[in-house]
């Protein structure tokens, strides 16, 4: 019996290519997922994974002419976003969905204040007097925390550090109380302090406003704090999609269970240190340009059979409760997963 | 602001000593004896005593620096050696004729140049793009002189729109004045026009693929919006260096526009001057021209304060 889900975006089977000099490069190859309002879906893997390329196809933010959505749908409240016109489309950006992006340094162009940056957010989708935009501007700057919010209105983005740059990125996602909120890396860059207070700043407005995160990252520690659900992707794929419980406690793709062992264990990471990039998996991502044969894992993967695994794309199935896996091997890697202490 | 503007002004003081040091040390080097220039050869030895008395030339050179620099500043730019006429009377004269050109020129250049390079930009590679490059191209490679006679020869002896020389001042006729300045401003600011035009379409460019248009664009404002008031607005902090350089080296192209049009301003003057070996005018023409770029440079810094607000901290 499912239960009443109340899904703002769904994302169904996207195909995003570049094209470059040496060809298509399928950066993101057959995604798909469902967001729910009030959730957090967590989007993790390795650089390169493909995860910014998917939040900017939901946003229709790939550079023109390089990029494109190739396949599939982008539903939002059951909308297409990938049929719409570049001016329906620019009435969804930053009111319905709304994002923040990796770098806060240079996410805000250096010659307005950031009040009125903030106000401009709010003035392309209302119908409202500058001033009063202002005025909201040193509201959310207060929402997010912002100390003596009408100063800092007036400020320029090169006087505010990077955790208060990054409040001012969130404060615009919020001008208009987007539906879906996508946070491409959030917190990389900024010192664990800070990372932690702008992640519980997230999970506040989240519940205050009710809206749906797609929060992207590398870091499964912060996952385990932040999402309801998790994907994860490698090589524009999905592998394992699950409920964070089951996917942490028994991960089942051998990729999965490659980064939850490279994180760092609580407290072996010194205070003030952030934590390292994922590495410990034993090889590198494979170029998109380049995919291997059969699974995109198996030169690195420790389960790989010599048959199955080099010629064949598994198929992403359910493995059991909606634990989506693509393995063809998951049932034995499970196994000596148990048996292992 | 103003505090800005005075420690410019201070920092120029410097500059400004050296310039006039250099200017009255390089006519000291001139061969050539004034006295002997402003009398003839056949003049007797006590008139040559007596004029060089007059002009104060037997007195130490630190003397004769003094005396210029403080005519200079009470406005007496002292007297031509050819027709003993006051210089400054000559030079204020000129320069309403140089300066309406060479800004209307700037003007013409600004106004081609950035549209084009915002056109270029957002219409990379398409055939906008296309005419924009080979436009600016053009422009910069095409000599001022040329693009002049072709103006010329087109527009006044062909078509018969536009006088072919002379030059009627603003404040008499400012129709008859466009009429007489709007070649000569052609011809010299299309080269600045295609300058602008490139550099305009490369930092847009650059500026349309950087996180903050990224941002902006996320924001949901029109694309019209993010493209000006975005990714153009923060491309004109490089076009203000560009400018100030242009300029200057379009005051230096006045001779030849001044010379085909028939222009009665600084080019006819620095013309005449070395022509007749008149050291008092080129003495003055020089600083004035010294000057003019100081001043340009200051009101370059003056606007990269307003127009970039990271300034505001050095
Ligand atoms: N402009 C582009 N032109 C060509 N290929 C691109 C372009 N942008 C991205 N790609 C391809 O898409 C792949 C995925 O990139 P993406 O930025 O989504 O990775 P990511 O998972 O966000 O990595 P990171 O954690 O470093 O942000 C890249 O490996 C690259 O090959
Ligand atoms: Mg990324």
């Amino acid at each position: 019996m499912p239960v009443e889900r109340n899904i703002v975006l769904e994302v169904d089977n996207l195909q995003t290519h570049f094209s470059t000099d040496e060809g298509v490069v399928r950066a993101v190859d057959g995604v798909s997922f469902q967001l729910e309002a009030g959730k957090t879906l967590a989007l993790v893997g390795e650089s390169g994974s493909g995860k910014s390329v998917t939040s900017l196809s939901i946003m229709r933010l790939l550079q023109k002419g390089v990029g494109r959505v190739a396949g599939g749908r982008i539903l939002f409240e059951g909308r297409d976003l990938a049929a719409l016109t570049e001016p329906e489309m620019r009435r969804v950006r930053g009111k319905d969905i709304a994002m923040v992006f990796q770098e806060p340094m240079t996410s805000l162009t250096p010659v307005y204040t950031v009040g009125d940056q903030i106000a401009e957010a709010i003035m392309a989708h209302e119908p409202i007097s500058k001033r009063a935009a202002r005025a909201r501007a040193v509201e959310l700057l207060e929402t997010v925390g912002i100390p003596e919010p009408a100063t800092r209105a007036r400020a320029y983005p090169h006087q505010l550090s990077g955790g208060m740059r990054q409040r001012v990125m969130i404060a615009i996602a919020l001008a208009c109380n987007p539906k879906v909120l996508i946070a491409d890396e959030p917190t990389t860059g900024l010192d664990v302090t800070i990372q932690a207070q702008i992640l519980d700043l997230m999970r506040r407005l989240q519940k205050e406003t009710g809206m749906a995160i797609l929060f992207i990252t590398h870091d499964l520690g912060v996952v385990a704090e932040m999402a309801d659900r998790v994907l994860v992707m490698y090589a524009g794929r999905t592998v394992e999609e699950a409920a964070v419980e089951p996917l942490f406690g028994e991960p089942r793709m051998p990729y999965t269970q490659g980064l939850m062992a490279s994180i760092p264990r609580l407290g072996s990471a010194p205070e003030g240190v952030s934590h390292p990039r994922l590495q410990a998996i034993r090889g590198n991502i494979p170029s998109p340009r380049n995919l291997p044969q059969g699974c995109a894992f198996h030169p690195r993967c420790e389960h790989a059979s010599p048959d199955f695994c080099t010629h064949n794309v598994p198929a992403l199935e359910d493995s059991g409760m909606g634990h989506m896996v693509r393995c063809a091997r998951w049932r034995d890697v499970l196994q000596t997963a148990q048996v292992a202490p | 602001m103003l505090v800005f503007i005075f420690r410019r002004l201070l920092g120029i003081l410097p500059i400004l000593f050296l310039i006039t040091l250099a200017v009255f040390l390089v006519m000291q080097v001139l061969p050539g004896d004034p006295a002997l220039m402003i009398l003839g050869t056949e003049a007797t030895p006590e008139a040559l005593a007596a004029i060089r008395e007059r002009l104060g030339l037997n007195q130490p050179l630190y003397m004769q620096y003094l005396s210029w620099i403080g005519n200079v500043l009470s406005g007496d730019l002292g007297r031509s050696m050819v027709d003993n006429s006051p210089v400054s009377r000559a030079i204020l004269y000129a320069l309403p004729v140089t300066l309406q050109i060479s800004f209307l020129a700037i003007l013409i250049a600004l106004v081609i140049g950035v549209p084009a390079g915002v056109i270029g930009a957002t219409r990379r590679g398409g055939i906008g793009d296309t005419v924009v490059s080979l436009i600016g191209f053009s422009c910069i490679s095409l000599p001022g002189f040329w693009v002049a006679i072709l103006l010329l020869y087109v527009l006044s002896l062909y078509l018969g729109w536009l006088p072919s020389s002379g030059f009627v001042r603003l404040h008499e006729d400012w129709i008859g004045s466009l009429q007489t300045s709007i070649m000569p401003a052609i011809a010299l600011g299309l080269r600045p026009a295609g300058i602008f035009m490139r550099l305009v379409r490369s930092s847009m460019l650059e500026a349309m693929k950087s996180d903050y248009v990224r941002t902006a664009r996320a924001k949901g404002i029109t694309a019209m919006k993010v493209t000006l008031r975005h990714g153009l607005r923060t491309s004109l902090i490089p076009l203000l260096t560009v400018l100030s350089v242009e300029f200057a080296a379009l005051l230096g192209n006045v001779v030849v526009i001044d010379t085909i049009f028939g222009l009665p301003g600084f080019g006819r003057l620095i013309y005449n001057s070395v022509l007749r070996l008149d050291l008092t005018m080129m003495q003055s023409l020089v600083l004035i021209f010294a000057v003019s770029v100081i001043l340009i440079n200051l009101l370059t810094d003056v606007a990269y304060f307003i127009l970039d607000p990271r300034i505001k901290e050095r």
